[in-house]
């Protein structure tokens, strides 16, 4: 915003809300905000962005979020409902496929395999990804949720991965929900305390000892989203403005955390990587 | 220009259970002045700042 000439506290005044980790929070969330007559919503969340949808139907709401269409935010990507447009940062479900062979590149007879989602985004595992567990039965990869409680916070984290421990599990996805963002640190430890090589939607978690992230850039996404906003500000409408999808992904790998688990990335990807963290 | 409460701190407040904007809050139909909502599923609203993590950065500076 700044770079568009807005100063905050001087010509921006900026409302922050979060949900704290308890999704059951949304809905009166949502409502207060509408109710407080911002001239623009930004959502960081797509279950917090289908909230508001309803309320309102004159405030620009611009929204991050994994697959908008998927995720039921708009049904159009190019001309987005009413008052609402944003970006896409895990444009097509597909790359979860991607990440899961990248997985099982790097960890040899992959065969158990969780998928981290927070409890708010059972809908996501439910319809969005079914054809990454039809891809990883191909490969006789048992793949499921583990979903998070309601209430987000480090006891949650602890407790599935000692859930994952106990099943045996050999492998993990982290979805691209913003709680996870949030928690990047404390799941890249979890990781490593639980010797659980897992792949994830963004660099943010390998830059915290994360073993490989393959995924869009976050920091492009958000420029944009930052772009929109000040379009909406200077008059257009959200309906004009399509969903952003970034193209570019990049595959991030952490060889100093493989080694502590005991791995070594076959050449195959080294040799596709963007980044190598030694 | 009228100037709302200035609140403090992050505010949570025990009936909502969830996190109150964290700014100096002005009328926004002042004139030149724009006011916006960023909401967020689990970050604390001390974190949503330029000199937060690289999404608010890239939000709010850049």
């Amino acid at each position: 915003m700044k770079r568009h000439g807005y100063v905050e506290r001087q010509n921006l005044l900026v409302d922050r809300y979060s949900a704290l980790g308890r999704s059951e929070h949304y809905g009166d969330l949502a409502r207060t905000i509408i109710a407080s007559h911002p001239d623009l919503i930004i959502s960081l969340s797509g279950p917090i962005a289908r909230q508001l949808k309803p309320l309102t139907t004159t405030i620009p709401i611009l929204v991050s979020s994994g697959d908008p269409v998927a995720g039921g935010v708009v049904t159009n990507l190019a001309k987005p409902d009413g008052n609402i447009t944003g970006v896409s940062v895990d444009a097509g479900l597909g790359v979860y496929d991607k990440r899961l062979q990248f997985l099982s590149e790097t960890v040899r007879n992959l065969r158990n395999v969780r998928v981290l989602i927070p409890s708010s985004a059972t809908m996501f595992w439910e319809t969005g990804l079914a054809p990454l567990r039809e891809a990883a039965g191909r490969v006789g990869i048992r793949i499921a949720a583990v979903l998070l409680s309601e209430k987000l916070d480090g006891a949650a984290y602890e407790r599935v991965f000692d859930e994952m421990e106990t099943d045996r599990v050999d492998g993990l996805m982290v979805a691209h929900q913003g709680e996870h963002l949030t928690n990047r640190q404390l799941i890249a430890d979890l990781a490593a305390k639980h010797r659980l090589p897992a792949v994830y939607p963004h660099r943010e978690f390998v830059d915290v000892g994360g073993l490989l992230s393959y995924g869009t850039d976050l920091g492009d996404a958000m420029l944009r989203l930052a772009d929109m906003t000040d379009q909406v500000m200077k008059g257009a409408k959200p309906a004009g403005i399509p969903f952003y999808q970034q193209i570019k992904f990049e595959l991030v790998l952490n060889r100093t955390t493989a080694k502590s688990l005991g791995l070594e990335f076959p050449v195959s990807l080294l040799a596709v990587a963007d980044e190598v963290i030694e | 220009m009228r100037q709302r409460e200035f609140i403090a701190g992050t505010a949570i407040t025990a009936a909502l259970s969830f996190a109150k904007p964290v700014c100096a809050q002005t009328d926004a139909r002042s004139p030149g002045i724009k006011r916006i909502a960023i909401v967020h599923t689990a970050e604390k609203p001390e974190g949503m700042t330029i000199n937060g993590r690289l999404t608010f950065k890239a939000i709010l500076g850049s």
